[in-house]
């Protein structure tokens, strides 16, 4: 019979807390939602002994059971809730050696709310370099429970760990603080109101602004004595608590914990006076950014032509399999070709997250945002709005989904808001073939033109994405100081491990996030580029064949004239058609209308309806590009000339044609009313742009 | 005294009071509390955002915060 | 044959439709209303 046991993995950031996770469960790990929030859940399982196995939950990183973010209020809501089923039999607080003070601090409030805690100290091989000692025993017995050094980095502790977990049950649980010190009165009548509560806990359900249990949330709000005092009086009292638990763990380590500064060898430093440097600082800054994006289109090229190859096969290959029907058709043409869709990103979004993942183990990343933070405020952003910044240019989602750990509501919105202009890789086709088509494939001063266009188009990305956070800033009040603390961690060596796992992680919640969505439009499209009213489209091979009877043609022609045919009377072309009007001013025909129609699914989608509607055999970038090349307007002219081709780039540019965004966007604002400000004034935008190119250029 | 955001680079100063209605709990829980040692390090362009060292923890906050924070000056080491 | 096809792809294709609904209309889960917490401004 095995025993299973629930355990909690808590810590500040950047304690090397996931690599603890990563060093216990390997990779018997699951990446999930807490149910309704976007807050990653990490779960993963691991055998301790012969008889006992744990579930391991990582819970978000956080400095104090006092929330501050949705990530923060995760870990208060679980540790209070008893009856939830990942409540944890057992609690390991994760702490770094070099800042074991500040991380006892939680370690002090977990342990008061009566689970039994387990105190790691993590990245233990640092001591000798930073001249630490820890007295382990006068810790254990000042903490009142087992302290392990540990270090993932070379593997130690670990084993230890586990047997302690086995052996949970003889862990000292009685809490190490009395809340009563802080304020006499009012905790003792708080005790007198809840005898048989546990003070610590009936103080965070009062103080934390999170879903508990209904219960005990009724047990309190019921006292209306303890409602009245007022907000201010609460945040002082629990700034009263911090400074008291300060005082405690000085007083424990003041025995336990000594550092000889003359040992201590000091690499940040040296690497600081250069990464943040005023001048050199930025440079190098750019000159890694330039690398990486370099180094993201060299490497994502290849795999890239492949998938894009094999699942072209695919679709021909299902096809001469499966028995003729609608719903060969469908998986071959709809389904396949949305897979392939989806696919084809993941290349450039792993080696994205590998690149900013490396880039935030090193501890480089916080220095980016120390840097960035002035300058950036200024638009109403945030430092810390890099990071989604430079992920956009992958993709949106992540890149919205990364904007969490912006403390400024405010910032963080408009962070969210102008997001998509950065240029995501879904824009990338849809680019290569105009620029290929409309610029010409000249040199000057030994730069290529082409390459210039779309080095301009993602310079354009994030002008427009800074010019209008900062057209957001002036609207947007708000009452609240800026309010942003950033740590500066050591420099590391980044782990491959943890490296590895991020990018894992990024790519599947991509695909399980985007994936769907692109997947049930390409579908839903299908539907209606393969169906249409009327007689035209269900006479579609008559009326060509009737069209075209003094002409001979081949078998293959003529398929090409009748599937483009009946796009033209699908209910898509039927919407085009509607459509045309409105973007004539800008250059398009009905057929482009209905690939911008069907680019809300993914921008990329652009070149494959072009294709199908051009009625060009296969997917071959030359052919569908001289195909476009050799199409005309009804008065004999070029349809793709130079200010077609530059108002389209440009119309891609701004407009918001991605549904997987505004439902992220819809979740982490939790409205509907910011995802529609974004499509409505993105595409407006984008329009407006669009037409005044063409005018000028035409 | 002088607040945080007056204090040359390098210079090292014992924290004397804080605002506590502005200030956020999260940074009295990452060290900045009264009687605590900070120095210093670095200065962004235009000296914001600070880069401190708080009681062994090292930390970014912007001026503005640096602004609530009143500090004794010690040393000029 | 052509039956099976057809009643296939319709459910796939009402998979589809049901899938996007409710991605963008449902959900009004309570745990999402509270958005990020006390310090900022929502």
């Amino acid at each position: 019979m095995i025993n299973n046991i629930n355990v909690a993995l808590i810590g500040n950031p950047n304690t090397g807390k996931t690599s603890v996770f990563n060093a216990l469960t390997g990779l018997n790990q699951k990446v999930g939602n807490y149910p309704g929030i976007t807050v990653e859940k990490k779960q993963g399982s691991c055998r301790l002994d012969r008889g006992t196995k744990a579930r391991i939950l990582d819970l978000p990183g956080t400095y104090s059971l006092n929330a501050s973010s949705m990530d923060e209020s995760v870990v208060v809501e679980l540790l209070l809730n008893k009856n939830d089923l990942d409540f944890p039999d057992v609690a390991v607080v994760v702490t770094d050696v070099e800042n074991l003070k500040r991380n006892l601090l939680l370690f002090t409030q977990i342990k008061d709310l009566e689970i039994p805690t387990v105190l790691v100290i993590n990245m233990s091989d640092q001591m000798p370099r930073k001249g630490i000692k820890i007295d382990l025993e006068k810790l254990e017995e000042q903490l009142q429970t087992r302290v392990i050094l540990m270090s993932t980095r070379q593997k130690t502790g670990i084993d230890q760990l586990k047997q302690v977990l086995v052996a949970y049950r003889k862990l000292n649980t009685t809490p190490l603080f009395d809340p009563t010190t802080i304020d006499e009165s009012y905790f003792e009548s708080l005790q007198k109101a809840f005898p048989n509560q546990s003070l610590y806990k009936l103080w965070l359900v009062i103080t934390q602004d999170v879903n508990f249990t209904k219960l005990e949330r009724q047990k309190v709000a019921d006292s209306t004595e303890f409602k009245t005092q007022s907000k201010s009086y609460l945040k002082k009292l629990q700034q009263r608590e911090t400074i008291k638990r300060y005082q405690t763990i000085n007083k424990t380590l003041k025995e336990a914990y000594t550092v000889n500064r003359e040992e201590a060898t000091d690499l940040r430093s040296k690497l600081d006076n250069l990464l943040i440097h005023k001048y050199w600082g930025y440079v190098i800054f750019f000159m890694i950014l330039l690398s990486i994006f370099q180094a993201i289109f060299d490497w994502s090229s290849i795999p890239m032509d492949f998938i894009d190859s094999s699942f072209a096969q695919l679709s021909e290959w299902t096809k001469q399999q499966l028995p003729p029907g609608v719903f060969t058709d469908l998986i071959a043409e709809g389904v396949i070709s949305g897979l392939g869709g989806i696919v084809i990103f993941i290349p450039q979004i792993a080696f994205l997250f590998m690149f900013i993942s490396i880039l935030e183990e090193t501890g480089y990343m916080s220095r980016v945002v120390f840097l960035m933070d002035r300058g950036l405020r200024k638009f109403g952003l945030s430092g810390k709005s890099v990071v989604p910044l430079i992920s956009g240019t992958a993709c949106a989602i992540p890149a919205v989904m990364a904007t969490r750990n912006i403390e400024n509501w405010k910032e963080r919105l408009i962070t969210i808001l102008v997001v998509p202009f950065t240029t995501c890789s879904a824009r990338l086709p849809v680019y290569m073939i105009l620029i290929s088509l409309v610029i010409p494939d000249d040199r000057f001063l030994g730069i290529n033109y082409q390459g210039l266009t779309l080095m301009g188009l993602y310079f354009l990305g994030f002008l427009m994405a800074i010019l209008s956070a900062s057209i957001l800033n002036g609207f947007m009040k708000t009452r609240y100081k800026s309010y942003f603390v950033v740590e500066m961690p050591n420099y590391k060596l980044p782990l491959l491990k943890n490296v590895a796992l991020t990018v894992w992680e990024k790519t599947h919640s991509f695909v399980t996030e985007a994936g769907k969505i692109i997947l049930a439009i390409s579908v839903l499209l299908w539907f209606m580029a393969s169906f249409g009213p009327g007689k035209n489209f269900a006479n579609a091979e008559e009326i060509i064949s009737q069209q075209y009877a003094s002409q001979s043609m081949s078998k293959t022609e003529f398929e090409n004239k009748v599937a483009s045919f009946r796009l033209e009377n699908s209910y898509i072309g039927i919407l085009g058609k509607t459509v045309a009007p409105l973007i004539r001013p800008l250059g398009y025909d009905w057929k482009i209308g209905i690939a911008l129609i069907s680019s809300f699914a993914a921008r990329e989608v652009f070149v494959g309806t072009l294709a199908t509607i051009y009625s060009v055999e296969q997917d071959e970038t030359e052919t569908i590009k001289k195909r476009m090349g050799r199409e005309l307007r009804s008065d004999g002219t070029l349809l793709f000339n130079t200010a077609t081709g530059v108002s389209l780039m440009l119309f891609y540019a701004f407009a918001m044609q991605c549904m997987s965004t505004l439902a992220i966007v819809k979740k982490e604002t939790n409205s509907w009313k910011w995802p529609a400000i974004q499509l409505f004034s993105m595409s407006i935008i984008a329009y407006i742009v669009a037409l005044i190119t063409y005018q000028i250029l035409k | 005294m002088i607040s945080l955001d007056q204090l040359a680079i390098g210079q090292k100063a014992i924290i004397e009071s804080i605002e506590t209605d502005v200030l956020p709990l999260k940074l009295i829980e990452m060290g900045c509390l009264p009687g605590n040692e900070v120095s210093l390090l670095y200065l962004a362009p235009f000296r914001d955002p600070l880069y401190l060292k708080v009681d062994e923890a090292h930390l970014a906050i912007r001026k503005e915060v640096a602004r609530c924070i009143m500090v004794k000056p010690f040393g000029d080491d | 044959m052509e039956v099976l096809q057809h009643v296939l792809a319709s459910l796939l294709g009402l998979w589809s439709l049901y899938f996007l609904i409710r991605k963008f209309v449902v959900k009004n889960n309570p745990a999402t209303q509270k958005s990020c917490g006390k310090d900022c401004g929502c």
